[in-house]
């Protein structure tokens, strides 16, 4: 059953085209790998689906629900930058997402802070990057959404941070929902991911099962990406 | 809505506290300096009411900062992405403004009263201190009217900042425009009121500068169409 169907969207800054006349449609059970270089529309489209942004043209729709309060539902978002104020601390960003997020597991959020090595009486002024990333993906994930767009989560983590943050999603991903993961760093999702996104210039440049692609074209994700971004 | 609420107060409890305690600290020290016969009060009152003032700027500037945090800051990825509708969100800031509002017009007034009803009982004044039931009501009337003024002065500023981050986002100078937009809407409120009601500008007295039946229609009308303009551009077409 198709989670998200994106209908040529386009989303123009004055004279600036970010995403032209761009379609998707993903499907539930899978895990997305979004890519693409800087610029070519990657967090545009995942603000425009967390509804952050709003498209120049064109529409989208999640489970079959349009866009706006009954999407923001169904849609877990990640941001690249650290959204939670800093004056909170972690117990608080817990019991905003439980007010807030009828999908909100606490119990789930309260066993993964303590595998990720989190206190609720941490502040988030105090927090390291990586326990930071940690925190935000606790939070995310922790959710039983439709649809998880994380953008670029892996950002400023050590390598056992990722290793634990991989472990989270692969935990989170099931039958009923699809993730999007946006991110730059592809040795590191290769190994989950079921799908490809590649954007170019606010187009799909191409897309596919990663398995097929790496069969009929011989080649690793990553050797695939410099090919479709060579001259990017 | 409420929801919104606890966690403006959370954030801010400790601001709220250290400007009650200060307040309420200079008012007793002004208390016991004129129950000591303190020969000139007028320095020490000067204090108080310089204090009153600079944590009146403070809450103010903490009231226009709460929906700047949203719109031009981080925050705004937590808050704008929470399935709230844009009166929800907005409705919910402006209701923690009120209730702040009065409870610090409650505090001002109480804390006058008894410093009030103190001196009259020290001092044995040979007579009583007390309000007739109109005074209350005209003093009643008054506050409520700066309190909509004051809401309608924030909405416009909530209004111009939404403006920046909708309609004028994708502008260089998205912000100037606002600024721009904030005078024009401001002037316009102005002499809307002004042409619609009875209301004269150059009212002094009391009993003339209250509202009518009519000015509190226009007053109510305004910010309606304030909220439900910022409501409806923070729910369609926010650009962060």
């Amino acid at each position: 059953m198709e989670v998200l169907k994106v209908n040529s969207i386009t989303k123009k800054y004055l004279t600036k085209t970010v995403l032209n006349n761009l379609n998707l449609a993903l499907t539930e059970g899978k895990i997305y790998g979004l890519l693409g270089p800087n610029a070519s529309g990657k967090t545009t489209l995942l603000k425009l689906i967390a509804g952050l942004t709003q498209p120049t043209g064109g529409s989208f729709s999640v489970s079959g629900k349009q866009a706006g309060v009954a999407t923001k539902n169904l849609v877990s978002y990640l941001p690249t930058i650290n959204h939670l104020p800093r004056w909170m601390t972690v117990g608080n960003c817990l019991s905003y997402y439980q007010d807030f997020y009828r999908d909100f597991s606490p119990k789930q959020a309260e066993e993964r802070m303590v595998a990720m090595g989190l206190q609720p009486k941490q502040k988030i002024s105090s927090l390291s990057t990586g326990m930071l990333g940690r925190l935000k993906i606790v939070l995310a994930m922790s959710r039983q959404s439709k649809l998880y767009l994380l953008d670029e989560p892996f950002n400023g983590l050590d390598p056992i941070s990722r290793e634990k943050v991989l472990e989270m999603i692969l935990d989170a991903a099931n039958e009923d929902n699809a993730v999007v993961i946006a991110t730059h760093i592809i040795k590191e999702i290769e190994s989950i991911m079921d799908e490809v996104i590649f954007l170019h210039e606010g187009q799909v440049a191409l897309m596919g099962n990663v398995e097929n692609l790496r069969q009929t074209r011989n080649m690793s994700v990553e050797e695939l990406y410099k090919e479709v971004y060579g001259d990017a | 809505m409420l929801k919104l609420i606890k966690y403006e107060w959370l954030r801010r409890w400790k601001l709220f506290l250290a400007g009650i305690v200060t307040f309420l600290a200079a008012n007793m020290s002004l208390m016991s300096n004129l129950m000591q016969g303190a020969e000139n009060p007028r320095t020490l009152t000067a204090v108080l009411i310089g204090l009153c003032f600079a944590l009146s700027v403070v809450l103010f500037i903490d009231h226009v900062g709460r929906l700047y945090r949203t719109l031009f800051g981080d925050e705004g990825y937590l808050e704008l992405a929470v399935p709230l509708r844009g009166y929800q969100l907005l409705g919910g800031k402006l209701l923690a403004v009120i209730v702040e509002c009065i409870a610090v017009i409650g505090i001002i007034i109480l804390t006058i009263y008894l410093d009030a009803l103190f001196i009259a009982k020290a001092e044995a004044l040979p007579f009583g201190f007390s309000l007739s039931f109109s005074e209350v009501l005209t003093a009643g009337q008054l506050v409520l009217m700066l309190l909509s003024a004051y809401i309608g002065f924030l909405t416009t500023i909530y209004l111009s900042m939404t403006l920046a981050k909708t309609v004028f986002a994708s502008f260089r100078h998205g912000r100037l425009i606002a600024f721009g937009c904030f005078l024009a809407i401001s002037w316009l409120l102005e002499k809307t009121h002004l042409a619609l009601s009875p209301f004269t500008e150059s009212a002094t007295d009391l009993p003339d500068i209250l509202y009518s039946g009519t000015d509190w229609v226009i007053t109510v009308a305004m910010l309606l169409v304030l909220f439900l303009s910022t409501s409806y551009l923070l729910d369609r077409k926010i650009n962060l």
